[in-house]
């Protein structure tokens, strides 16, 4: 089957308006709006049941929104799916893989569903660099082998837009990094990734754009550098004397995470630490440790009902 | 398309293999048996007389099995419906909700194949093994035939063979239908063989109590000839069947088209996330 490629434009490569979901009486999706710029990597966080499979689905029309608007590479999925799908590579979040074939005859039946966008060498390359043999039958391949063939089916026809969904479940932390690598040389290359994970290291490390998604709605969404500036910063305190807790409900930046009494502080704080160090000063700072911020602290601050 | 007809074509090669060749083995042997009763129609005649409406009925009517075309109608036409129909209900029901119960489904929807290309080539892959399992058995009878001298040539057989094989994909167009519909794959191989056996006893029960027929009439083995075929096609029945099946894959089509893909975890089966 030919299915034309259609040039890069200027439009997101994923475009959700208000997208809303149910199944019965149980809401997936609470009027999601997204939007992903052609040529970024973005992550797209949270913890299982939170909504991302559900979103990642619709967007390749294996079920249909109840409201909103999709737009895939600038095409409506649903009517244009086929357009949409020559042009993406997906990894699904459970893997499941034919146990009777082998992985050279997964992946060639998977080259073969593709046309003749994809040379076998690419093929080889690609199990080459993930150590995976071709000849072992899938039903004997470990959870991260197989993660493997699904991430090679899912770059090999190095489309416009890769979704992966938990790309490196399963895999050891060589095998993740690969991957990883993997997703940046894509991004080199001008694709557009949107990879859904709940580990927060691993889209520090390649998304230039991240949303955490909470109960079927987006809590945040933005630059990942700016996502970590605007975080909640978390700082260790020893003090000399003891210190009044009511002082701390005078600052509205400020939380009290842990205290001992009354003298070794963990905090989080947003924004300067200008206050804090007033409020502070009477009581003998012996060690004030600002720990560096990560996209962990910011996801687990929408986590733990700290509002932002 | 043709990656996926033949993937599937290969994943039907086992029952290809063993349904084909114990059908063929089933008709040679019913061929060859054929000679032991060919010549006892007052024995088998007096043994019946004494017993009970329902045996008669099972057994069939003796003037009629003695006969080459009534013995290979009653003892193998007539029965493989049910014990092939095993293979039509779990074939049909599953011929893509079985990928999808299994997680495998999404993958294979992200290719560029439209729902419906999906369907169709499915379809044709699940028919064209069904097709080579009456070819095997049609071949194996065909061999025996002439063996066993019982004046029915090997071409004689093809329009019973043709029978078989529209009401086995008749039944599986209804569990695929089924599938669609009720909340599992193995509840609607259940649902679809039920009507299969249903029918079958209801055109073994019509022959004792014709005020059956009325019921008989609704369900569809009434439609499927069997052996007699060999005396010639009943279009009006072939035409019943082909609709019927033609409506349960239409219904099929647009069940698939509009269906909301279930994977575990996602709310779509219930119970299970």
């Amino acid at each position: 089957m030919e299915v034309s490629l259609s040039m890069p434009s200027c439009s997101p490569a994923i475009s959700c308006q208000g997208v809303t979901k149910s199944y019965g009486s149980v809401f997936a999706l609470r009027g999601v709006d997204l939007e992903v710029p052609e040529g970024e990597v973005f992550g797209f966080l949270g913890p299982n049941g939170a909504g991302k499979t559900t979103l990642i689905r619709c967007l390749l029309n294996m079920i249909r929104p109840d409201g909103g608007r999709l737009r895939v590479l600038d095409r409506c999925p649903e009517m244009d799916s086929l357009a949409v799908k020559a042009e993406t590579g997906y990894l699904p979040g459970e893997l499941n893989l034919d146990p009777a074939l082998t992985v050279g005859q997964t992946l060639t039946l998977f080259r073969r569903l593709r046309g003749k966008s994809v040379a076998p060498r690419q093929v080889d390359v690609l199990a080459e660099r993930l150590q995976l043999d071709l000849g072992r039958p899938i039903r004997h391949l470990s959870k991260g082998n197989k993660q493997k063939v699904g991430i090679i089916q899912a770059v090999m026809h190095e489309p416009r837009l890769l979704i992966l969904d938990e790309p490196t479940s399963g895999l050891d932390p060589l095998m993740q990094r690969e991957v990883l690598t993997l997703v940046l040389e894509a991004k080199a290359r001008g694709a557009t990734v949107f990879f859904s994970s709940h580990l927060l290291s691993e889209t520090e490390q390649v998304a230039n754009r991240a949303a955490i998604v909470r109960a079927g709605e987006i809590v945040v969404s933005g630059e990942t550098s700016d996502l970590l500036k605007n975080a909640l910063m978390r700082v260790n305190v020893t003090l000399e004397r003891a210190i009044a807790m009511e002082v701390f409900d005078r600052l509205p930046n400020v939380w009290v995470m842990a205290n001992r009494s009354n003298r070794e502080l963990a905090l989080q704080v947003r924004g300067d630490l200008d206050a804090l160090l007033r409020a502070l000063a009477g009581h003998g700072v012996r060690r004030l440790d600002p720990v560096p911020v990560t996209l962990e602290d910011v996801f687990l601050s929408h986590y733990q009902g700290v509002t932002s | 398309m043709s990656a996926t007809f033949f993937y599937m074509l290969r994943r039907y090669r086992l029952a290809i293999v063993f349904w084909g060749l114990g059908l063929a083995a089933i008709g040679i042997l019913v061929v060859f048996m054929h000679e032991s009763i060919a010549d006892k129609q007052k024995v088998m005649e007096r043994i019946m007389k004494g017993m009970p409406l329902i045996i008669k009925a099972i057994a069939g009517d003796v003037s009629q099995f003695v006969t080459p075309v009534g013995w290979l109608h009653l003892k193998y036409f007539f029965v493989l419906p049910v014990s092939f129909g095993v293979f039509a209900v779990v074939s049909g029901s599953g011929l893509l909700v079985y990928d999808e119960e299994q997680g495998r489904l999404d993958l294979f929807m992200a290719y560029p194949l439209s729902r419906s290309q999906l369907f169709v080539v499915r379809c044709a892959s699940l028919a064209s093994a069904t097709f080579l399992m009456v070819a095997i058995a049609w071949t194996g009878m065909s061999v025996a035939l002439p063996i066993a001298g019982l004046g029915i040539s090997p071409s004689g057989i093809i329009l019973p063979f043709l029978s078989l094989f529209i009401i086995i994909t008749f039944f599986q167009a209804l569990s695929l239908c089924f599938s669609f519909v009720l909340p599992s794959r193995i509840i609607a191989a259940g649902a679809a063989g039920i009507i299969l056996v249903a029918s079958f006893f209801l055109e073994v029960f019509v022959k004792v109590e014709p005020k059956l027929m009325v019921f008989a009439k609704l369900f569809p083995l009434r439609y499927y000839q069997g052996g007699m075929a060999i005396h010639g096609l009943d279009w009006w029945s072939l035409f019943v069947l082909l609709a019927a099946m033609g409506i349960a894959l239409g219904l099929a089509w647009r069940l698939f088209l509009k269906r909301q893909i279930r994977v575990m975890g996602e709310g779509g089966f219930p119970g299970r996330s």
